[in-house]
């Protein structure tokens, strides 16, 4: 009888060595081939990581000129520049892009470049799916763009509250755009989680055990493990209205028995657990960064980790706190007030870990540590605003003003993009061999801080001076005039400010100083290896000992001694190692899938189907979904070059 | 102590198994699949926990049950001849996959089938009221799971008759019975919900 | 390569089964999970039994002002108890690797028994904050 003894093999260990005909032979293996076949075939990590870059980068670009121009109209008291229609579809469109289409993608972009390579690992444990993620997501933008180039995007915010969403209120195609194209984002978010579940327990470095995780690793593991969870709520909500709208179902129709709030619930249980899987994975960029920078490890990492973990956690029971001002009898809110003031808790102990690390350690100044560090001081503000409207009556007194506009301003542009940035500066050089210009850098920084807080924080006192959100203009007299024009001001000198790493990107890419594998002198796998990295990350898969494994020989606080430099060759086709999930030990050689359209043309045809619902029609949905099912069978065939036939492969 | 050197010690190289990543992929597929379910659940009792006391619910009564309690045994049967045909290649048998997969595939058509039945009894349907909306929401989304189940097992029958399985290399076997178990076991939850749970009231 | 280059990462893993470390760990999010549901719909209906909101909760449902405080005081105990457990885990293991858990985070059974004990007081916090809330705040109002 075969058994699995009859499919093994020692790996051979040798030096590691860039040069080496070992290394040429990988990189033929891994390198995506030239062509258009390649191109949309490409199952290469750092290439899609790019990918998902670039244009969440093109969507927050998008998001900003919408911003923009609504800032223009609200600058002083009754401008024309926008009629109402196209104010309420240009802030719901701002919000989706900037909430959707930008802020977790552009984390799933990192983590995709950075994983495999903070990891120890040559790829992420599904390739092709990790694909098909970004192929899934690019398809939903341009569906939801779609809409709103033709006039019919989303109109009624982002968090889209029925019953104006419903038909009779709302009967363009509207919101059918939004249902849909979000149900399609949902679905490739809902893949690349799983991508990376799985990466983060099976893919690693032997010796990564959890408590050496880095925490890059945590932030992105939590926010995954949140999204499988929270994403088919607001999926089935959003699937739900569009039958309602469609089909004449009832689910918030309240005259037939349905329940309005529904949505809302639905909604939040979705939109809390979201907000916090954009703002962790951001967090722990700072945690494994903000270090390098002081010239120590993170304090108390193992409570910062923990801090992470359990607040998504609690982010699961707090989604009331979105609904206090929708007459829920007070004792059941009040269950929802606790847990979203204890909530602060692990906040906490990340931001004082954070000052703890600057204080004991040697602060090194520079654009990245910048960003960094003002990173803290925006997230105490948007945290304690947080606090604030966690007790139910400050939340009645502020709800629906520009006080809560303020809040999550501060909350995602101050915990989310800081924290890229300054991502940007340090990982940069990795990613193109070569280091962005510091004095253009500087200027970066001081603008985008300081436009950020002269335009933001004056909509904490618009808000308390009771100016409502959503409204697209405002009558003179009511003494909003001077504090929207300081905030129209500070708007556009941030603009400035981002245009200014536009041109620093556009400009170092080829020129900047190069950069070398470890410009920083930082501790992680990432930089153990050349800049940019070759297609196969590793040329042997290394081996760790300590959650520093480049600072080792410095700290000398731990027994054992990482392996960099001698480790698994595993050369007989594409193949990394896989890990048991607690301790890290290894268990098989993975067999990696090669170059494969199929994860476009698979992510083609579930748009197709979701372009018939949109037309309601039958033979479009039909066609996608019969392409779509022989693209999946092509994809999933099993094959004997990765190990899933009964053929022996070397 | 060099648990971690990796000389003289040889490991599997491939699919196998429970180790493979697309196993793993299943796992996290069902874990936000049952996501799905949960929230159709809680949608369903939120809605029905706040229905007038005085209208009937479900409003015509609750269902029968002389299709759905044969069509749960057939389902669940579903499950145990999957259980075997795995259980058979990792013994070497390739035959017993076969029949196994067979079997269930046949089962699992016959649950769509009375169920189908079972929705064309109906004297309401989805737009009629806020029970209907809810009843076809929901067996729909489990329906739906089962085809696309169906369409997994035909997959792994056609690659069990191509001879690709043997005791050691069977993880798309096991991969596809995950996703079937998880499938059958959602029903239960529906089946308790839509016809247990009315008769306790 | 040197024989005691790498050290197991748990040397002390048959100290703490993964069963007893998961329930230090897990007890108090299911029991706050579950607490939140059930609470949040019993304290909820008796202020529309009929779909219209009441001033004054409803009287047939008074055990539930009896009840829910009792929950939460399981909630408590229960937590307490995975609370315990994690902290003997910790104890057992303390000395697994070098230097402190919380710093560098060497040994990952005592890693995963510290996380048990600090999750655990956290959501007793959240538990007992709860509980406080059901004395002190009015149900419909």
């Amino acid at each position: 009888m075969v058994t699995v003894a009859d499919y093994s093999r020692v790996p051979e260990v040798t030096p590691a060595d860039y040069g080496s005909p070992l290394a040429e032979r990988l990189e033929t293996l891994w390198e995506t081939k030239p062509g258009l076949i390649g191109w949309f075939g490409t199952v290469d990590h750092k290439e899609i990581g790019l990918r998902y870059l670039v244009t969440s980068f093109a969507f927050l670009i998008l998001g900003g000129i919408e911003a923009a121009v609504m800032r223009l109209q609200l600058s002083w008291h009754d401008q024309t520049v926008l009629t109402p229609t196209q104010y309420n579809e240009l802030f719901s469109m701002h919000g989706v892009t900037m909430i959707f289409l930008y802020a977790m993608p552009v984390l799933s972009g990192f983590s995709n470049y950075l994983w495999p390579l903070i990891l120890g690992s040559r790829d992420m444990a599904l390739p092709r799916l990790n694909a098909f993620s970004y192929w899934l997501y690019l398809f939903s933008g341009l569906f939801l763009y779609a809409g709103f180039i033709i006039g019919a995007g989303p109109n009624d915010g982002w968090f889209n509250y029925v019953p104006y969403a419903s038909k009779p209120y709302n009967p363009g195609l509207n919101q059918d755009f939004y249902a849909l194209g979000f149900i399609l984002f949902g679905l490739s978010q809902t893949v690349g989680g799983i991508n990376f579940m799985v990466t983060a327990l099976r893919t690693r470095a032997p010796g990564m055990s959890i408590n050496r995780f880095p925490m890059m690793i945590w932030g992105t593991l939590t926010a995954s493990a949140g999204n499988l969870l929270a994403i088919p709520s607001v999926s089935l909500a959003f699937f739900m209205l569009w039958t309602d709208r469609q089909l004449g179902t009832h689910f918030y129709n309240a005259p037939e028995g349905g329940q309005p709030l529904l949505w809302q619930h639905l909604f939040w249980m979705f939109g809390h657990p979201w907000v916090y899987a954009i703002v962790l994975p951001a967090m722990s960029m700072v945690s494994d960064a903000l270090p390098v920078f002081c010239r120590r490890p993170l304090v108390a990492q193992t409570a910062v980790a923990l801090a992470t973990v359990v607040t998504m956690i609690i982010g699961f029971g707090v989604w009331v706190h979105h609904m206090f001002a929708t007459g829920l009898p007070n004792l059941s809110m009040s269950f929802f007030n606790a847990a979203s003031l204890i909530i602060v808790v692990p906040s906490a102990i990340s931001v004082f870990a954070w000052i703890a690390t600057i204080r004991t350690g040697r602060f090194v100044l520079c654009t990245a540590s910048l960003f960094f560090a003002s990173f803290i001081f925006l997230f105490v503000i948007g945290g304690v605003s947080g606090f604030l409207t966690a007790a139910i009556p400050v939340d009645w007194q502020v709800t629906d003003t520009y006080f809560v506009v303020g809040h999550i301003h501060y909350v995602l542009i101050g915990i989310n993009l800081f924290a890229v940035m300054g991502g940007i500066y340090f990982w940069f050089p990795k990613m193109t061999g070569h280091m962005l210009n510091e004095r253009l850098g500087r200027w970066n920084f001081w603008l985008m801080f300081a436009g950020f807080n002269l335009g933001f924080f004056p909509m904490h006192i618009a808000g308390l001076l009771g100016m409502p959100r959503r409204i697209y203009t405002f009558p003179d007299g009511v003494g909003w005039n001077i504090v929207n024009l300081i905030t129209t001001l500070g708007a556009y000198l941030f603009a400035i400010g981002f245009v200014v790493l536009l041109a620093n990107v556009l400009l170092s890419r080829k020129h900047g100083a190069v950069a070398g594998p470890n410009p920083w002198d930082a501790a992680g796998l990432e930089w153990s290896v050349p800049s940019p990295p070759p297609p196969y990350n590793f040329v042997v898969i290394p081996t760790v000992s300590s959650r520093h494994p480049l600072w080792e020989d410095r700290l000398r606080e731990t027994e054992g001694h990482s392996s960099i430099h001698e480790g698994a060759v595993l050369d007989a086709d594409k193949e990394t190692l896989g890990v048991s999930t607690m301790d890290a030990i290894p268990d098989v050689i993975l067999k990696m899938p090669h170059d494969s359209v199929m994860p476009f043309v698979l992510a083609l045809c579930i748009t197709g189907v979701f372009v018939g619902l949109l037309l309601l029609s039958l033979v479009a949905i039909g066609t996608s979904l019969v392409l779509g099912l022989v693209a999946a069978l092509v994809w999933l065939w099993p094959r004997a070059e990765l190990g899933q036939r009964t053929e022996a492969v070397p | 102590m060099t648990y971690l050197t990796l000389e003289e010690r040889p490991l599997p190289i491939g699919s196998i198994g429970t180790r493979s990543s697309g196993w793993w992929a299943m796992l996290f597929v069902i874990i936000t699949e049952g996501a799905i379910f949960v929230f159709l659940q809680f949608s369903y009792y939120y809605i029905a926990l706040q229905q007038p006391p005085a209208a009937a619910w479900p409003p015509s009564g609750p269902p029968a049950m002389d299709l759905s309690l044969p069509s749960t045994l057939i389902l669940l049967a579903s499950s145990a001849t999957f259980w075997w045909g795995e259980h058979s290649i990792k013994c070497g048998s390739r035959l017993w996959l076969t029949l196994g997969l067979l079997a269930s595939l046949v089962l699992g058509a016959v649950f769509v089938a009375i169920q189908g039945l079972e929705w064309s009894h109906q004297h309401f349907n989805y737009a009629t009221h806020i029970y209907g909306s809810l009843y076809f929401t929901l067996t729909g989304f489990h329906i739906a799971h089962v085809v696309v189940g169906l369409v997994i097992i035909a997959a792994l029958l056609a690659w069990s008759l191509l001879g690709y399985f043997n005791g050691a290399r069977y993880a798309a076997v096991s991969t596809g019975g995950l996703y079937w178990h998880f499938v059958d076991a959602v029903w239960l939850t529906l089946f308790f919900t839509f016809y247990i749970m009315p008769r306790l009231r | 390569m040197a024989p005691n280059a790498f050290p197991h990462p748990s040397p002390q893993r048959d100290r703490a089964s993964a069963l007893l470390l998961a329930l230090g760990f897990a007890t108090g999010p299911v029991v706050l999970a579950l607490l939140l549901t059930i609470t949040y719909a019993l304290t909820s209906y008796r202020c529309f039994p009929d779909g219209t909101r009441l001033e004054t909760p409803h009287a047939g449902w008074n055990w539930v002002s009896t009840a829910v405080p009792l929950m939460y005081v399981a909630g408590i105990a229960l937590t307490a108890i995975a609370a315990l457990i994690a902290w003997r885990l910790w104890q057992r293991t303390k000395d697994e690797g070098p230097g402190a858990t919380i710093e560098l985070g060497e040994g990952r059974t005592r890693f995963l028994g510290v996380w048990g004990l600090i999750t655990s007081a956290l959501f007793i916090a959240i538990l007992a904050f709860d509980l406080i809330n059901t004395f002190l705040v009015p149900t419909c109002a």
